[in-house]
């Protein structure tokens, strides 16, 4: 599956939440590299923990909108910016998720 | 005082350098150690001087530049790291020991054959010289980009391609050269280029590194933290990391950053020109003075490195005199370069060594020059 589909599956299999798209990396000067890339093209890019489900060989991931996701792959194809793999899941924050005190 | 040691660590720097290094001591978390805000501003700090860095070498991947604490440590992970058991060695008596000993320590152990090209009593190079050295097991040629005892330039470019044409690499010592003289590593083929940040690069001590040319693989000889592959036993195989191991001296790079931020706003070639008018106005002051020896010129271009000697005095005398006596901070003695000293006949008496920067003035080069009018008036 294409990322567009592995997109619409993750809606479909979730619905009614909103669905973010984690770019994995091996490196995180690569997450470095299309971090500052997808800012100086507009893109809402933020570096992100990587979340369990979507584990990477390191620890940092870049969240985006999984409605940017396409064009951040493709600044990442341009750029030669290597990422190990472009990850839709369910949004991981909640505000009224179990607070440990 | 008047500081003319440049060319051991650049004392005066831009005052953005110290401003660098405060906020990040106050405000940087361990690079590529988390994604909490104080780690993220330490690593895109540490980016972003990858960039410059790369950048400044003419070389357009940020990730094949690795960080390291200084030019030594840097040679070190090159030499060692390319070096296989039977192989031959290049390199010239204008070698500083950071290059000179890893080559000695594998010849010793060894590891390595190495072959020394001479320098000629004015400083210069013979590249037929340079070129009948290499051999069919040649691996590489280690080479220092300018002699740090007489500022000589050589040729890097003519000594990539005769290296390439052996089939070994290049690897440049490029401390007394970063910010200084223009390096481009991708017009002339440069294979490794290593360089310190406490010198022309303007940069905290403790900061330096290498840059790589990609498709090289050098092995690591140290491996330990990286902050990725955590559960693999085995350090990563990709750069920048295959290279670097522990906590980067991110406070250090910081610094760095606003060093390198300074020469490429201002331009090496501005800043190279102000140095070598300096140096200039320095040697014309001091040539006619009688009983004053002036070393090297035979360099293709020149640092901003004049060296001297009075008479036969010994060298280690008249630094002090210029010190005690006038404020005036030079470094004497052997510098590093035991080749080099042997090649200019100064190993016995050493040499006093004025390197400007420029930040010097005017002023303060007449004032050196007054001085050692009055030593050399002194002495004789």
């Amino acid at each position: 599956m294409d990322l567009g589909e592995r997109i619409e599956q993750a809606r479909q299999e979730n619905p009614g939440v909103r669905i973010d798209c984690y770019v994995l990396f091996e490196s995180h000067t690569d997450a470095m590299q299309l971090y500052e890339l997808s800012r100086a093209a507009g893109l809402g890019a933020r570096i992100s923990t990587t979340p369990r489900q979507a584990r990477s060989s390191c620890g940092v991931a870049l969240l985006v909108s999984c409605d940017e996701a396409k064009a951040v792959e493709t600044i990442a194809l341009d750029s030669n910016t290597p990422f190990e793999n472009i990850v839709p899941l369910p949004n991981q924050i909640t505000p009224h998720r179990d607070v440990y005190c | 005082m008047i500081y003319f040691d440049n060319a051991a660590t650049t004392c005066m720097k831009p005052p953005e350098v110290a401003v660098a290094v405060a906020r990040a001591i106050d405000s940087f978390g361990g690079v590529g150690r988390g994604v909490h805000e104080a780690s993220l501003d330490a690593g895109m700090t540490v980016f972003s001087a990858r960039q410059r860095i790369a950048n400044l070498f003419g070389y357009p991947n940020p990730k094949q530049l690795s960080f390291a604490y200084n030019a030594t440590e840097a040679l070190n992970i090159a030499i060692c790291g390319l070096l296989e058991p039977g192989d031959h060695t290049v390199t010239t008596a204008a070698s500083h020991n950071s290059v000179l000993r890893p080559l000695f320590r594998a010849q010793d152990s060894g590891l390595a054959e190495v072959t020394i090209v001479p320098i000629g009593p004015d400083g210069s190079i013979d590249y037929d010289e340079f070129e009948a050295a290499f051999r069919p097991n040649t691996r590489l040629a280690a080479v220092t980009h300018a002699s740090n005892l007489t500022g000589d330039v050589y040729d890097i470019a003519r000594m990539a391609e005769i290296a390439h044409a052996h089939g070994a690499f290049l690897v440049v010592d490029a401390a007394q050269t970063a910010g200084i003289v223009d390096i481009d590593m991708t017009s002339d083929n440069l294979d490794v280029v290593c360089f310190t940040g406490h010198k022309s690069l303007y940069g905290p001590q403790g900061t330096g590194g290498l840059c790589v040319r990609e498709g090289i693989d050098i092995k690591p000889f140290k491996v330990g933290g990286s902050g990725t592959h955590s559960y693999d036993r085995e350090h990563p195989s990709f750069m920048p990391e295959r290279l670097e191991a522990g906590t980067l001296n991110a406070h250090g790079v910081a610094g760095l950053l606003a060093g390198v931020t300074y020469i490429t706003d201002k331009g090496v070639d501005v800043i190279r020109a102000e140095t070598q008018a300096l140096a200039s106005r320095f040697e014309n002051g001091v040539r006619e003075i009688g009983n004053v020896k002036l070393y090297g010129g035979g360099g293709m271009d020149r640092t901003g490195i004049i060296t001297l000697n009075i008479g036969d005095f010994d060298s280690a005398l008249v630094a002090d005199l210029l010190n005690a006596e006038f404020g005036i901070c030079t470094r004497a003695g052997a510098h590093c370069a035991p080749l080099m000293h042997e090649a200019l006949g100064t190993d016995q008496q050493g040499a006093v060594r004025f390197s400007f920067s420029h930040f010097n003035t005017e002023e303060q080069v007449d004032a050196g020059i007054a001085a050692i009018t009055e030593i050399a008036k002194e002495l004789s």
